[in-house]
């Protein structure tokens, strides 16, 4: 390693350490049995480990179930975006039809519309189906090519795929739905790759939705459970700050594991086509 | 061919198609009537006008709050946040060792959901026992009281929304790999200084990479919602923190539509919250021209 | 391969969409009750629940939780969306929004007085519960603001305990002469109505008119009452906003607590150390303590297809028994017969006949159903402005009035 590199090298890691404290700090006040947390102080090795609060928080606010509603809107929504941007992201860049620019040109436009704007009139068409308090507005949505976000990068990335390949399958008498499951998806795991992550994390971490159209305790997801938790677990001595890291721990746990396992698709995803 | 093709087109499109339709375009001219009627979900909705629009930018004295709040919000985050991006990103391409593993883990804070920053932050900067003001107290410095203090709850919040400058930073990172090489080298041989050759040869590159993470870091600003929403019952000061310091623009229509069911009035909000934010981006977009570099025009 | 996709995804939705009303496998009566958790009261109304199926057999009532701070807005629109609960809480404040929505209960208790008792509650609870000559909602407990006090800092200063004749000066005076040494003489509430409010009415003022129809906060005896709501902190008796102990009057570092909770006396019982008290709140200038009762309470919805078995629980949550237990988890008997029975003399706080006295002078909230938005939304920040950015109390008064002046105009012919 060049010497020179070495104050840049210091300097990264020292912005590394200065922005994961937060995190390494939201770690440690887990561990922490609650009489050091009243006692205060900033350090940040536990003076008693403590496992329990994990149990205690999980069993507090019902905090498994809440994962597992999570897991299973999450993992259908993933599902969802994949079934309708893959097609709608192909036929963007590589199928031509009357009116079919004015549909991409809506969906760009819905990038900039925050959700709070048709939450309204969506909430009372659902209310009068009778799907409040139901997992249906959440993940219905994604089943029908809402995630224009998915569907932009997609785009962007069946752009780059060379002709001569698709054209060569053409003439071999494929239709074009056949190029897309044979030929395009198989080309296209990175993008793929990073529009799953990137759906799954909206999905783990949406508040709103939940917030909006759930009701009962049981059907909670994560964020807002971890919340309600926040505002309702006050104690005689305070907020039980340790339990809620705790919880706050089992939240994020999911998106770092995933992140991990994918990261290098994803960057790679990320990079080839956020920029255009 | 164009027939076959133009029928599996719209065949592919067709899920997106409808739900543009069901769930974007329907919304949007319901609640753009909606805007004009009161409304409370129990009732029909009643016809009144502009009195909506007219008690919003006239007589609620929430509305222009949080208007400036997530306007200084946005100020004050998004350059923040691209100037850490970007000096990371610099710093990264340099060639160090462990590269990807300072990629991964300056990218991990923006995987977490603004619910759990925003609870992690509400107990960093609880005035009393928080690790900040802690931390502080052990150099003699008394800290104000952060988010229970009108002047303070923002700029915690604006700290606080640095910290997921990691998204940016990947962009950016991508950006700068992509910058050519050959140009460096040649700048290089020229005797150009690090700074010259920065802002002859990267910086041009770069561009449309800064217009793309400040467009969507601006958009992002303005639809801000759960972190001040998170941050506000974390720390029981009322809806919008004290004094209405963090009554971002989003949060005060959640509250007036779903805590007090003013659907008219909600609608009204969020068709103005389209029309500036569309505004903006229409100004970024045209400013854009002056200083994005782009490859074709040079 | 894609046909089986998306059956599956079919059965999928209808399986998240469980929406009639659930059919009870053992042909019991339905009832549904909408209920805010509480860590603290879980245990108890699992209890009071398996007592009222076990005398029941025929009824079966389905719990429905939800995270309290969500209460209100999963109610409206539960209400909104035409699937009202049965059964749901309806405390005073809430109810002039839920009122169309309730059933009118009062040919019920007039069929069935002997079992309900009715002058077996304490008066101001009586007039409480029947507003307008109707009967809406059955309690389970109430709230009424007192004036809470630490004996062992009051014995450390030497400073003789407060007495019912207090004044707002007796009251300041010992507040200033206990801050000292790390500790505060008093402690300002914040966040919601409970504090301001009353010391306005304490001044003789108020927040409305009678009728409702404009607000009176900026009238010289509002101003005076929220004068001496500011000046708590700048005479330096109480800490300003974020800057006193965390947990307020359970800190053991607090002398006194103005107006409180009833809902925290549980709370303050599991800590040993402190040793507390109450009293009536001391009277303003005007002669008014000023004190706010608010009851906390059952209601039936009035589309239910279930009238008698949700009257039966009704009554059944506000009986002896009931009351009895709410008194074991820590609340306040409402029924007198169950005060007289002394369940909980042995705990804090000692002085029951402060809650008598307080019932007494009690002012129940404004019945409007837009008072939650304009105190909290309108009010309130004016209040922290007052409180933190030296803005005169005048001055804030003004801004609130006219706001919530700006607000009844702009809502006023809405459907009520």
């Amino acid at each position: 390693m060049k010497a020179r590199l070495l104050p840049a090298l210091a300097i990264t890691f020292v912005g590394l350490l200065i922005c994961l404290a937060p995190l390494l700090w939201m770690l440690s006040t887990s561990l922490k049995p609650f009489e050091e947390i009243l006692k205060g102080g900033v350090s940040l090795i536990p003076s008693h480990p403590r496992v329990a609060n994990y149990s205690e928080a999980l069993h507090q606010f019902d905090f498994l179930r809440s994962f597992g509603n999570s897991v299973f809107v999450a993992v259908l929504t993933v599902l969802g975006t994949l079934a309708s941007s893959i097609p709608a992201g192909y036929a963007f860049a590589r199928l031509k039809a009357r009116g079919s620019n004015w549909v991409f040109i809506g969906l760009l436009a819905t990038l900039m519309l925050p959700g709070q704007i048709t939450i309204i009139p969506v909430f009372r068409v659902f209310a009068s189906l009778g799907m409040v308090d139901t997992y249906a507005p959440l993940i219905l949505p994604a089943w029908l090519g809402t995630n224009a976000f998915a569907i932009f990068l997609l785009r962007q990335f069946f752009r780059t795929l060379p002709e001569e390949t698709m054209e060569a399958a053409r003439l071999d008498g494929a239709s074009e739905g056949k190029i897309l499951v044979r030929i395009a998806v198989p080309l296209a795991k990175p993008a793929v790759v990073t529009v799953a992550v990137f759906a799954f994390l909206a999905s783990w971490n949406d508040l709103w939705g939940p917030l909006v159209y759930l009701h009962r305790q049981e059907r909670m997801t994560l964020p807002v459970a971890l919340v309600d938790f926040v505002g309702g677990a006050a104690t005689v001595q305070g907020t039980p700050w340790n339990l809620v890291m705790a919880a706050a721990v089992v939240t994020v746990l999911p998106a770092v594991i995933l992140f991990a396992v994918c990261q290098k698709s994803f960057v790679s995803g990320i990079a080839n086509t956020g920029l255009k | 061919m164009s027939r076959a093709q133009a029928r599996w087109c719209w065949l592919m499109i067709a899920p997106a198609t409808i739900g543009l339709l069901l769930f974007t375009v329907g919304p949007m001219l319901t609640s753009l009537w909606l805007s004009f009627t009161d409304y409370d979900v129990v009732s029909t909705p009643k016809f009144v006008g502009l009195a909506n629009y007219k008690y919003l930018l006239t007589a609620d004295p929430s509305f222009w709050v949080s208007v400036k709040v997530t306007a200084l919000y946005a100020i004050g985050s998004v350059p923040l946040g691209l100037f850490a991006a970007l000096m990371v990103a610099m710093l990264l391409n340099l060639d160090v060792p462990f590269r990807g593993a300072f990629r991964t883990l300056y990218y991990l804070p923006t995987l977490l959901p603004a619910t759990v920053s925003g609870v992690l932050w509400a107990w960093i900067f609880q005035p009393t026992d928080g690790a900040l003001n802690q931390l502080l107290l052990k150099v003699g410095v008394h800290g104000p009281a952060w988010t229970q203090s009108p002047s303070w709850a923002l700029p915690a919040l604006i700290l606080m929304s640095m910290w997921g400058f990691g998204g940016a930073m990947v962009i950016f990172l991508a950006g700068l790999q992509e910058s050519p090489r050959a140009l460096h080298e040649a700048a290089a041989l020229d005797g150009a200084t690090q700074w010259r050759r920065f802002w002859v040869v990267t910086w041009p590159a770069l561009t449309p990479t800064v217009f793309f993470n400040l467009t969507m870091g601006l958009i992002g600003a303005m639809k801000a919602f759960d972190q001040a929403f998170a941050f506000g019952q974390s720390n029981g000061a009322g809806v919008g923190g004290p004094a209405r310091s963090t009554l971002f623009y989003v949060l005060n229509l959640y509250t007036k539509a779903f805590e007090h069911f003013h659907m008219g009035l909600a609608s009204a909000m969020a068709w103005l919250l389209f029309a500036v934010i569309g505004l903006v981006t229409f100004i970024n977009f045209r400013l854009s021209k002056r200083w994005v570099y782009d490859e074709a025009t040079g | 391969m894609k046909g089986r996709a998306f059956a599956l995804i079919g059965l999928i939705a209808i399986a998240g969409c469980s929406h009639d009303r659930p059919v009870d496998p053992l042909g019991r009566h339905t009832v549904i009750w909408l209920y805010p958790i509480d860590v603290g009261t879980k245990t108890m109304t699992e209890k009071l629940v398996a007592s009222f199926e076990r005398e029941n057999p025929d009824i079966h009532i389905d719990v429905r939780a939800v995270p309290g701070s969500q209460y209100q807005t999963k109610l409206k629109t539960l209400v909104a969306a035409g699937e009202a609960p049965d059964i749901f809480v309806c405390g005073d404040v809430f109810f002039p929004y839920l009122r169309p929505f309730l059933l009118d209960l009062t040919e019920l208790a007039k069929r069935d007085a002997k079992e309900i008792n009715l002058q077996d509650f304490y008066p101001a609870v009586q007039r409480a519960m029947i507003p307008g000559g109707h009967i809406y909602f059955m309690p389970q407990w109430f709230n009424v603001s007192l004036l809470y006090y630490n004996r062992r800092l009051f014995d450390a200063a030497r400073e003789p305990y407060p007495t019912p004749d207090w004044s707002w000066t007796d009251y300041a005076a010992a507040a200033k002469r206990l801050t000292k040494d790390g500790i505060w003489g008093s402690t300002v509430t914040t966040g919601w109505w409970g504090e301001w409010l009353t010391l306005v009415h304490g001044a003789g003022g108020d927040l409305f008119d009678p009728k409702i129809t404009h607000a009176t906060l900026d009238t010289p005896a509002a101003v005076q009452g929220l004068t001496f709501y500011r000046d708590t902190i700048k005479e330096g008796f109480a800490p300003a906003p974020g800057m006193g102990p965390a947990t307020g009057f359970a800190s053991d570092k607090v002398a006194m607590d103005y107006g409180g909770h009833v809902g925290l006396w549980a709370t303050y019982r599991q800590l040993p150390k402190l040793d507390w008290d109450i009293q009536p709140l001391p009277k303003g200038p005007s002669g008014r303590r000023g004190g706010e009762i608010s009851l906390t309470a059952l209601a039936i919805s009035k589309a239910t297809p279930e009238k008698e078995a949700s009257w039966r629980f009704l009554k059944f949550m506000s009986s002896t028994e009931s009351i009895r237990a709410h008194v074991d988890r820590g609340y306040v008997a409402i029924r007198r017969s169950v005060a007289a029975e002394h369940r909980d003399a042995n705990l804090a706080p000692r002085n029951r006949k402060a809650v008598e006295i307080a019932l007494d002078s009690a002012e129940p909230i404004p019945s409007s159903k837009d008072f939650v938005e304009i105190a909290l939304d309108l009010v309130q920040p004016e209040i922290d402005r007052m409180l933190t950015e030296n803005v005169s109390p005048a001055e804030a008064a003004k801004h609130a009035a006219e706001a919530a002046d700006a607000f009844l105009k702009a809502t006023d012919g809405a459907a009520k």
